[in-house]
């Protein structure tokens, strides 16, 4: 009798999160569109769904290259000019539809302006430091033949890798940098791989995962506790207006070093004068960001200022508008054929 | 503090079993009035100070109105209750409203007034006390109840917590009497309880915050977005505001049932209905009733001729849309359901109207499902200008929905928002079939409704733990 209760609750529960499940799938409740290869790491799934509700709202897809934007192939067409974009959440921009981000902008600025077909790839993606955008560009972004590859990076970006996500590690190995995938051994990647068709697929699962993570990270005496709880503010690059002194460490070096030979550009979102402190003479053309964006503070326009969620995140309609258009004023000069 | 928050859920955990260890009518209220001006101060301690003065006022005012000897008296105490409390009201919420009307409507004329623009804040729920003392003003003028002679009974009834935020508005008849004999809840009670808070709060936070978070980024920005997404936010915003105010009620009544309290039921699956009428006896019936018993039927109601009955309907439903806010575009929203019922009333041409759907076999089904779908399509219309934040908006994002563009992923749009439009028609149905708001716990496996409920609740919990939840819609009126 008992345990035949037990069953029942046991299926009234499990049908409640099937059912659930069901619905966050076709109401795109959270879906994931993530997963970690053992070649890169924490990457995009192709082809998948992507709905993102936070500072701003992103409704979108993966495509089946395995990044976002428009499907271009490989293999880079003759006549065409390839910009490759490396960055973290403010490159990939899950904050409003494509066709606002700052990719299209640049995409559109520039074939305005050149003879040449231009094509402008996404490869950012949320939570990189400059460590992952070196990797991700290495192993994935590169493939794509880009003629110019810009990492969109802030000061912060610098320093050791402290995302908890497994992925390949740059490492120093008698002066010369190499990329470690000493990561698919570890707990934590073996334990990914275990769970992979849930942790991949499921948006119930990603669900519990993110309160988890929540968790992990303290967050739930501010949660739970509400006004009862004065957290510890944590540095906030959108809200802060305070811009901390960079170090960089020897591998940044390095990766500066190798990236300093190929067509590369920088481009900073903001601190532009603890960059220029902590790199002092770059090696490769930098494009400051912080200084329109300010502008257009200065104007009465807030770049990361979102009315429907009332708070300051990334970069809104219009700060990808400058941003994009002052990306293509500094790329421009590179395109053989502009007009 | 808000219902869908992990706060609310542990003063829940803390108050009720102090108010079961309490014995005795006079700890369990003066515990209740503890609470509630607790509850209350949580969102601004300021305003517990009107809460205060609102309470002294009415009861002391009930009290001489009852002892009055002549209707002279009993009527001029009746006007300064309302004095007070729509002067209390229409300070902090129309005082700009009405100012910046004026100048407004001087402006025309192209005269230009030098006023008065004060940073008034809106005290949480001043709409919906205030409504529910004035009811008890007005019932004891009118005869109905005695006043009652506690002071501590009466302010429980003001400020209790689970109905002074966001209703229902009560009335005195129907709740003074259980908050002076306080009880334990039955453990019918409990169960019922149980249910409705956990449903209330699935449906408020998983679908009325989910559907909502859309809404807010398409409404703050409608010239990003295409006429299918913006007809796709608009049908959300439906949603959300019923799952939202359902699912808040069914909190407010889970709440009181564990209090041992019974509150009216505010909701009564309103999408549902087939004509204009049943819905606005479906839809926040709490504020509905109060309309027509203190407003309508006090302006003549259908006592005074079929024009005088058309033109209090309308003015009844004017003030009941800028009843929710200080702004045009809810006295627009009235005033659309006003001219809907006047329409449909000279359809009736004085038939009654159909309350509830009867099967009468597949002609009476198309025939009730058309009349629905209209309904539920007039009842949408309505809702651009309840959501638009001003007049020019909702006009604006009427021309980019006439401008017919799809966006980039319309299936995907239509998709969405079928699952949250499937989800609360199927909880409705299933509620309307079986007339009963705590239909899963009708189930006769009790084991297999514990796991469902269960299972709601911990869907619930997590997400509420993940995402930041959303202030319940109606806190703004």
């Amino acid at each position: 009798m008992k345990s035949s209760r037990t069953g029942w609750f046991l299926i009234g529960l499990i049908s409640v999160f099937s059912s659930a499940e069901i619905f966050f799938q076709i109401a795109e409740v959270d879906l994931p569109y993530h997963q970690i290869s053992p070649e890169l790491g924490k990457t995009l799934q192709p082809s998948s769904r992507v709905i993102m509700l936070k500072d701003g709202f992103y409704l979108g897809e993966v495509n089946q290259h395995g990044y976002l934007g428009p499907p271009y192939t490989p293999h880079r067409a003759a006549n065409t000019y390839r910009v490759a974009l490396v960055g973290d959440s403010y490159t990939e921009g899950l904050h409003l539809f494509e066709k606002y981000h700052f990719r299209t902008v640049l995409e559109r600025e520039l074939a305005d302006r050149t003879a040449m077909d231009v094509e402008v790839l996404n490869f950012g993606m949320g939570g990189f430091n400059f460590h992952d955008m070196y990797i991700y560009f290495r192993l994935f972004a590169e493939r794509f033949e880009p003629d110019l590859t810009i990492f969109v990076l802030s000061p912060d970006d610098f320093g050791e890798r402290t995302s908890v996500v497994p992925g390949p590690r740059p490492e120093l190995i008698d002066g010369e940098l190499e990329i470690s995938h000493a990561f698919v051994n570890e707990a934590p990647f073996r334990s990914y791989q275990m769970f992979q068709l849930l942790i991949d697929n499921s948006a119930f699962v990603k669900l519990t995962s993110n309160a988890w993570k929540q968790y992990v990270r303290g967050e739930a005496p501010r949660i739970v506790f509400d006004k009862f709880f004065k957290a510890f503010r944590r540095h906030d690059r959108n809200d802060a207006n305070t811009c901390e002194p960079v170090i960089l460490g020897e591998i940044d070096r390095a990766i500066f070093s190798e990236l300093a030979g190929e067509a590369t550009m920088l481009a900073v979102i903001d601190c532009f004068s603890s960059y220029e402190a902590a790199v002092g003479s770059s090696p490769f053309p930098v494009v400051d960001l912080s200084s329109p964006l300010n502008e257009l503070g200065q104007s009465g326009t807030d770049p990361r200022y979102w009315s429907a969620t009332d708070q300051r995140g990334h970069w809104n309609h219009a700060g990808q508008q400058v941003v994009g258009k002052t990306l293509a004023d500094a790329v421009i000069a590179k395109i053989p054929t502009a007009k | 503090m808000l219902f869908n928050s992990f706060v609310f859920l542990l003063f829940l955990a803390f108050i009720l079993p102090c108010f079961y260890a309490l014995r005795g009518q006079r700890y369990k209220s003066s515990f209740l009035l503890v609470v509630s001006y607790c509850f209350y101060a949580y969102w601004d301690w300021r305003f517990c100070g009107l809460l205060a003065v609102s309470t002294i006022c009415d009861f002391l005012i009930g009290r001489h109105m009852h002892a009055a000897k002549g209707h002279r008296e009993k009527r001029a105490l009746l006007f300064l209750s309302l004095l007070i409390n729509l002067g209390i009201l229409a300070f902090f919420k129309y005082f700009n409203f009405f100012i910046e009307s004026f100048e407004a409507a001087f402006g025309v004329f192209g005269w230009q007034l030098d006023t008065l623009h004060l940073n008034v804040i809106l005290p949480v729920g001043i709409s919906f006390y205030t409504f529910q003392t004035l009811s008890y003003t007005f019932d004891i003028y009118r005869g109905r109840i005695k006043p009652t002679n506690s002071i501590r009974d009466f302010a429980v009834f003001v400020a209790f917590f689970p109905q002074l935020v966001a209703g229902p508005i009560e009335r005195a008849a129907n709740l003074l009497p259980q908050l002076s004999s306080l009880k334990a809840p039955s453990s019918q009670q409990v169960k019922e309880g149980v249910v409705l808070v956990i449903t209330g709060l699935f449906l408020k936070v998983m679908v009325g915050d989910a559907s909502g978070r859309i809404v807010d980024h398409v409404f703050a920005q409608p010239d990003y977005y295409s006429s299918l997404e913006l007809v796709c936010a608009l049908v959300l915003f439906s949603v959300q505001i019923y799952a939202d105010f359902c699912g808040y009620s069914n909190i407010a009544r889970g709440t009181g049932k564990l209090l041992g309290v019974e509150l009216m039921q505010n909701f009564a699956q309103p999408y549902l209905s087939s004509n204009i009428t049943e819905f606005w006896r479906r839809w926040h019936i709490s504020l509905s009733s109060w309309l027509k018993d203190y407003l309508y039927i006090a302006l003549g109601g259908n006592r005074r001729g079929v024009t005088r009955t058309y033109i209090n309907l309308m003015l009844t439903m004017l003030l009941g849309g800028l009843w929710h806010g200080a702004n045009w575009t809810f006295v627009i929203w009235g005033a659309l359901h006003g001219g809907y019922l006047v329409i449909h009333k000279l359809l009736l041409q004085g038939r009654k109207p159909t309350l509830r759907f009867e099967y009468l076999g597949p002609t009476s089904l198309l025939s009730y499902l058309g009349k629905a779908l209209c309904t539920y399509l007039l009842v949408l219309f309505a809702w651009l200008f309840f959501r638009a934040a001003n007049w020019s908006d909702a006009l604006h994002i009427m021309d980019l929905i006439g401008e017919l563009t799809l966006g980039d992923y319309p299936t995907r749009f239509i998709s969405i928002t079928a699952a949250y439009i499937g989800l609360v028609l199927a909880i409705d149905i299933t509620r309307e079939r079986l007339d009963t708001e705590e239909f899963v716990w009708k189930l006769r496996n009790k084991a297999l409704a514990s796991g469902i409920l269960a299972g709601m609740i911990m869907t619930t919990l997590v997400y509420m733990f993940v995402q930041k939840p959303l202030p319940f819609v109606y806190f703004q009126f």
